[in-house]
């Protein structure tokens, strides 16, 4: 397994966790094992895992609060219930707070490791979807920066040109090389701008129209600061 | 190069950019119309001896590659020439296959524009 994937395992009873850890480790999964819903959650708050396999019922802090904590401190996680026939009605309002999945108890292993990887994968799916969301946006900002980089440097460049080509900066003059620096500087912003617009459309969707990308304008930005 | 005559149309929706364009051709003994938008564009083409335009992509209302179907449709001959600033190898390829007769991205030397002018009048 390239990547060990991390669960954390809850229930009060010693002999399930024992089992249930047991097939997980040999099967490579990185595992933690808890005897509490408040034992869970201390461990959530200092680490992300991802995915908690819980028992429905236990003693405090049953499995459907804990879940919900879940939800909120770590929305990421992938949660599966264990639970007996006797609390199937338990199980479905549990997956309408999020649950991906339930198992009756005692479990099959073929059944467990089925069940998990799938939660898993499905996780996965979601965490690339995501990162294409994101990295799309990144994107088209990026795109859309560099029009409103570029304009800027063109009017500068056009003006330090202009300036060139006036008699009040001869050749060889310190102004003249200035004015050749500020132009030098300006293609170094352009490549910039160049390597981050096709650094951040590699792999995401091409574009097919210029008129795709939203403008983004940031004549607003900073401004509370300047205050 | 001799450039008297050549009328030459450009058109961005940012002022500033305008007028040093308009400048530095004017130096360059081209005679040279702004507009701010597309519309402006082809009102002035109606009004002027027009023989290129170079126009920006990416302007509020119509945009370059509209008014580019428009010039193509109404000023058959006109050649035009598009520019832009955003950074995508591909702006150029997309400027072209919809009918562009040049090319140029920003930030450019008055010279590149020029070399692309002489060429096509």
């Amino acid at each position: 397994m390239l990547n060990k994937k991390s669960i954390l395992v809850v229930d009060d009873e010693e002999i399930v966790r024992y089992s249930l850890v047991n097939i997980l480790r040999s099967h490579g999964y990185e595992t933690t094992e808890v005897k509490s819903g408040e034992e869970a959650l201390r461990i959530l708050y200092k680490k992300t895992y991802d995915l908690v396999l819980t028992d429905l019922v236990m003693e405090s802090m049953d499995g459907l609060e804990l879940v919900e904590q879940i939800k909120v401190i770590s929305p990421r996680t992938v949660v599966i219930v264990l639970t007996g026939y006797g609390s199937i009605k338990t199980a479905i309002s549990a997956l309408r707070l999020g649950v991906y999945d339930y198992l009756l108890k005692p479990c099959d292993e073929d059944e467990l490791l089925i069940r998990i990887r799938r939660a898993l994968e499905m996780q996965n799916y979601g965490d690339e979807q995501k990162r294409l969301q994101e990295l799309s946006a990144i994107a088209k900002t990026a795109v859309t920066l560099s029009d409103q980089i570029n304009t800027p440097l063109n009017i500068i460049l056009g003006n330090i040109e202009m300036l060139q080509l006036s008699q009040d900066f001869p050749n060889g003059s310190k102004a003249k090389k200035a004015l050749a620096t500020m132009e030098k500087h300006i293609f170094k912003i352009k490549d910039v701008m160049e390597k981050l617009a096709s650094l951040t459309t590699t792999g995401t969707e091409k574009y097919t129209s210029l008129t795709d990308y939203e403008m983004i304008d940031l004549s607003g930005v900073g401004k509370d600061e300047e205050k | 190069m001799k450039r008297n005559n050549k009328g030459v149309l450009i058109v961005d929706d940012e002022k500033d950019l305008l007028e040093i364009i308009t400048d530095l051709l004017e130096l360059h003994g081209y005679e040279v119309y702004m507009a701010k938008d597309g519309q402006e564009a082809l009102d002035i083409m109606k009004e002027r001896n027009i023989s290129a335009v170079v126009s920006d992509i990416r302007m509020s209302g119509m945009d370059g590659f509209y008014l580019m179907a428009n010039i193509k449709n109404r000023f058959p001959g006109i050649p035009v020439v598009l520019m832009t600033g955003f950074s995508p190898d591909d702006a150029r390829e997309l400027a072209f296959s919809r009918g562009a007769d040049g090319f140029i991205a920003k930030p450019f030397h008055i010279r590149e524009l020029l070399n692309i002018l002489d060429k096509l009048l």
